[in-house]
């Protein structure tokens, strides 16, 4: 059985991106959901058993660390890998991500062989 | 667009300049193997139909805007190239979709090159406007702009910033 994956991000080109990253990358991905932003993913969360989600940082309505501290606070989703894929760079804020307890962060754009190789290493 | 605190820069500042197309150059490039080279004489006229996408950051030493405006076929195959997809297998407004996203990353590329990755930025959720040939003259000529060419096409670049107050 394959793996279901989350992919957050406010723009339709990068959730469109990661997806196919993830097709050409040799993981088996059985599901694929989507969300816009942090709200639209805890209800996407709460419907579907999820195994690993890749988030943006900087989205409308609820951003990206907001979605992370509301998974900690809940049960079942406190456990799910979250990889965080975002245009921040500021060391204070990618520690305070680490913290929180994200599974990797990868800098936009990001390279498909080092992207499949951080999911890989997080699925297996 | 911009607050009239802002300071104006024509060709950006020198060293901005080298800034901005280094980051450029690794954005376009490693978002969708698009080249870019820095062209500030270059006038074929104006593109007939552009958009712009800009966005804006606070942090404690500065704030400000960064924006790119492009022709709008440029936009297309900037997500064509993106996606790895032809053009009718492209989401609506991916063109758009594809210039947001270039100048969201390109910004938070370019502010850790300008101020250090020890300063922490807020960015605001990029937003785009349609520019007509008169607008995209006025930005050519009016020196708040630089110029480059990315797969010959030309785009036009505004870094905006001030001490944060």
């Amino acid at each position: 059985m394959g793996y279901n994956v989350l992919i957050v991000d406010d723009s339709p080109i990068i959730r469109k991106m990661v997806a196919k990253t993830l097709k050409i990358s040799d993981l088996d991905i059985s599901g694929y959901h989507f969300a816009e932003n942090g709200r639209q993913a805890l209800s996407v969360l709460e419907e579907n058993w999820i195994d690993i989600v890749f988030a943006d940082i900087n989205m409308p309505e609820m951003n990206g660390m907001e979605l992370i501290e509301e998974m900690v606070r809940r049960e079942l989703m406190d456990t799910i890998p979250v990889v965080i894929i975002s245009t921040e760079r500021s060391r204070e804020r990618i520690a305070s991500l680490r913290e929180m307890g994200i599974s990797a962060y990868l800098h936009k754009p990001f390279v498909p062989e080092e992207f499949a190789r951080v999911v890989r290493e997080l699925l297996h | 667009m911009a607050g009239k605190d802002l300071e104006m820069n024509s060709t950006l500042k020198n060293t901005d300049n080298e800034v901005v197309l280094r980051v450029l150059s690794e954005v376009f490039e490693g978002f969708a193997f698009m080249f870019v080279e820095e062209e500030p004489d270059f006038d074929s006229g104006a593109p007939v139909e552009c958009l712009s996408a800009s966005i804006r950051f606070s942090g404690k030493s500065a704030a400000g805007v960064f924006e790119i405006v492009s022709p709008v076929d440029f936009c297309e195959e900037l997500a064509e190239n993106i996606l790895g997809a032809e053009t009718d297998e492209l989401p609506p407004d991916a063109g758009e979709g594809a210039l947001k996203e270039v100048v969201n990353v390109a910004c938070g590329y370019l502010l850790s090159e300008k101020f250090g990755t020890e300063e922490v930025f807020d960015l605001s959720i990029p937003v785009t406007a349609s520019v007509n040939p008169n607008e995209w003259c006025t930005f050519f000529e009016g020196g708040s702009y630089a110029l480059y060419l990315v797969e010959e096409s030309p785009i036009l670049v505004r870094l905006e910033s001030a001490p944060a107050s």
